[in-house]
């Protein structure tokens, strides 16, 4: 059978076509059997195959040294599509396997729960391999609706439904504004692939560059709602706090990481589209004040709240802001900075939330930090993985934390955005502030009579819990593991 | 180019407003129980349109778009059939495979067991 040769390389699609395959084995799986043990294991089977291709398609690259692309331009395999599916691709293993210890009590056990978390992770792989904006939108559509319906899981939870509603009507509206500025930015060049709009840009009888800012500016909102920059995190603390800690989890590492992938390639292009001048700058500056009102937004929520769990979605806002400091550096650097910065991120924040989860009631409420008194104590192992994750997050040396904040800032400074890497820094010594009130806690804290006691830890959690404390370890103390090989990748920004 | 487009933005306006405004001065003001009816020559209405309805139906949508889609993908396939005929014969299996699964998946659900 010949293909026609617009159909490219179609081989990158795999990652992509293994999870939807899964998808569809675990939904039949699921409705054919009353088997609902299995429905978590045949989902990370899923996740692991494509894990596996991705990593065999990327050492492929780096050996060949070009990207690949595959029908007419509109997917690419190039380093960032690579790196960012890789890191989407662990975060959902691990989001897979925290929900599956904590299934039957969780109510995750329907048929169509890992299905969906399946084709919101394909969505992600969409969405930061896409080569133009029409597929970039379609990935951002495949992603949010599954994770719209996962946010509302939990039934007979006003707070679930109230954070799947909010999530979906905001969700649409930014969906809505996005789609406008493809249209604008259409409009200005004609074209809708990154390569192509570049070169329209470039041309020297180029005359739309007013029309391209407008459009610029648009898909910025619509994607900046996706990462919570401020003004449009609004809706992030509620949808954290309401959806099921596992869908929590699963959003604050790969919606997160999808959407920054994507944020990346659209905002590199964009900016460099529209060069030098009073037009060009208005987007680095409009991403400047969003991204200083981020970590100040962010770190200040996170430290008037009494539950732990809305905490880390309001530190989950005041991270986006820091890698929004590499987006801005732009350039390698800063899709390096970005891609390590949020690969750590992944093992921290699911490896906190599946600490929270048991300490929280059966009914995934009470996320109190009084609930923490006396942890240290009580479970020593819980308390000192908590201790680790919490120090970590606030960017205490020697955990990968710290070194994810050092490479963000230092990208930054090199780009010229001294003052907000000066910003950044300060907001960051007021997140020391409540991430050490959690170890304090726990360390100093004597329990009353009401304190609950944390349940007993299902074993694959525990097992997400050492793998995240792990890679926290090993990454802050070996960051040249990712940072070298990330670095050495022949890194085909020309293409975005 | 776009000038075109306003006009036609200011026309539709234009007789948009000028219908409510010309209706409210010249029209008769009368109001009888039958005029304020949704349908005022149909059968009388009963009760609010905001009712709680079987969460059933969704899975009636799904057999609907399943069936939907299929026949709006493959009008456009059969009429550029003659381009490729392997590459389209292929394609149109993988896509009557993966509609199969959210068929079956509706099916396995009930939804076509009336209770």
């Amino acid at each position: 059978m010949n293909l026609p040769p617009i159909m490219g390389d179609l081989v990158v699609l795999v990652p992509v076509v293994t999870l939807v395959v899964f998808a569809a084995l675990t939904l039949l799986f699921g409705v054919f059997t009353r088997e609902r043990a299995a429905l978590g294991g045949l989902a990370l089977t899923g996740v692991i195959a494509a894990l596996v291709f991705t990593v065999f398609l990327w050492l492929q690259a780096r050996a060949g040294g070009v990207a690949v692309t595959a029908l007419g331009g509109a997917f690419r395999g190039d380093a960032l599509s690579y790196a960012f599916s890789f890191i989407i691709l662990i975060g959902a293993g691990l989001a897979v396997v925290l929900a599956d210890g904590h299934r039957v009590r969780l109510q995750l056990d329907q048929p169509e729960f890992h299905p969906l978390l399946l084709l919101a992770a394909a969505g992600g792989l969409v969405l930061v391999s896409a080569g133009d904006l029409v597929t970039l939108l379609l990935g951002l559509e495949i992603m949010s609706l599954a994770v719209y319906v996962l946010a509302a899981w939990r039934e007979r939870s006003r707070v679930s439904e109230e954070a799947g509603m909010k999530y979906f009507l905001l969700g649409a509206f930014a969906s809505a504004v996005l789609v406008y500025g493809i249209a604008l930015t259409f409009g200005a060049t004609g074209r809708f692939d990154f390569a192509g709009i570049a070169a329209a840009a470039a041309a020297p009888d180029f005359a739309a560059r007013g029309l391209l800012l407008l459009g610029a500016l648009f898909v910025l909102v619509g994607l900046a709602f996706k990462v919570a920059f401020a003004p449009f995190h609004q809706w992030l603390p509620d949808v954290y706090t309401g959806a099921p800690t596992p869908v929590t989890a699963f959003m604050s590492v790969v919606v997160k990481t999808a959407a920054f992938g994507a944020l990346l390639r659209t905002t590199g292009t964009l900016v460099d589209a529209l060069g030098v001048g009073p037009i060009g700058e208005v987007l680095p500056a409009v991403l400047a004040v969003s991204i200083g009102l981020t970590m100040v937004v962010g770190n200040f929520g996170a430290l008037l709240q009494s539950g732990v769990k809305r905490m880390l979605a309001y530190s989950a806002v005041a991270h986006a802001g820091y890698v929004g400091l590499a987006v801005l550096a732009g350039g390698d650097a800063g899709v390096q900075a970005a891609s390590y910065y949020l690969f750590t991120y992944t093992f921290a924040s699911v490896a906190a939330f599946a600490v929270l989860l048991s300490l929280m009631d059966d009914d995934d409420r009470g996320d109190r930090l009084e609930r923490l008194a006396g942890l240290g104590r009580r479970r020593p192992w819980l308390a000192a993985a908590l201790a680790v994750i919490m120090l970590s997050l606030a960017g205490f040396p020697p955990f990968a934390g710290f070194i994810g904040k050092a490479v963000v800032f230092q990208a930054a400074i090199a780009a010229g955005h001294a003052a907000l890497a000066v910003l950044g820094i300060s907001t960051a010594v007021v997140a020391v502030v409540f991430y050490a009130r959690v170890v304090m806690t726990m360390y100093l804290r004597e329990p009353d009579a009401h304190t609950p006691v944390a349940r007993p830890i299902p074993r694959r959690t525990a097992v997400v819990m050492a793998i995240g404390l792990a890679a926290t370890v090993v990454f802050g103390l070996f960051p040249g593991l990712w940072l070298d090989w990330i670095a050495r990748a022949p890194w085909w920004s020309a293409g975005f | 180019m776009y000038e075109n487009l306003l006009m036609m933005f200011l026309a539709a306006g234009f007789i948009a407003a000028a219908a409510l405004v010309v209706g409210a001065l010249l029209g008769p003001k009368r109001t009888t129980d039958d005029l304020l009816e949704a349908y005022e020559s149909g059968i009388p209405a009963t009760g609010t349109a905001r009712e709680r309805f079987p969460v059933h139906f969704y899975l009636v949508a799904m057999l609907f778009i399943v069936f939907d889609i299929e026949t709006a993908f493959f009008f456009p396939l059969a009429v550029r059939f003659g381009m490729a005929p392997q590459f389209l014969f292929v394609q149109a299996i993988l896509f009557v495979a993966i509609l199969g699964v959210a068929y079956v998946y509706v099916l396995r659900k009930g939804v076509l067991r009336w209770k």
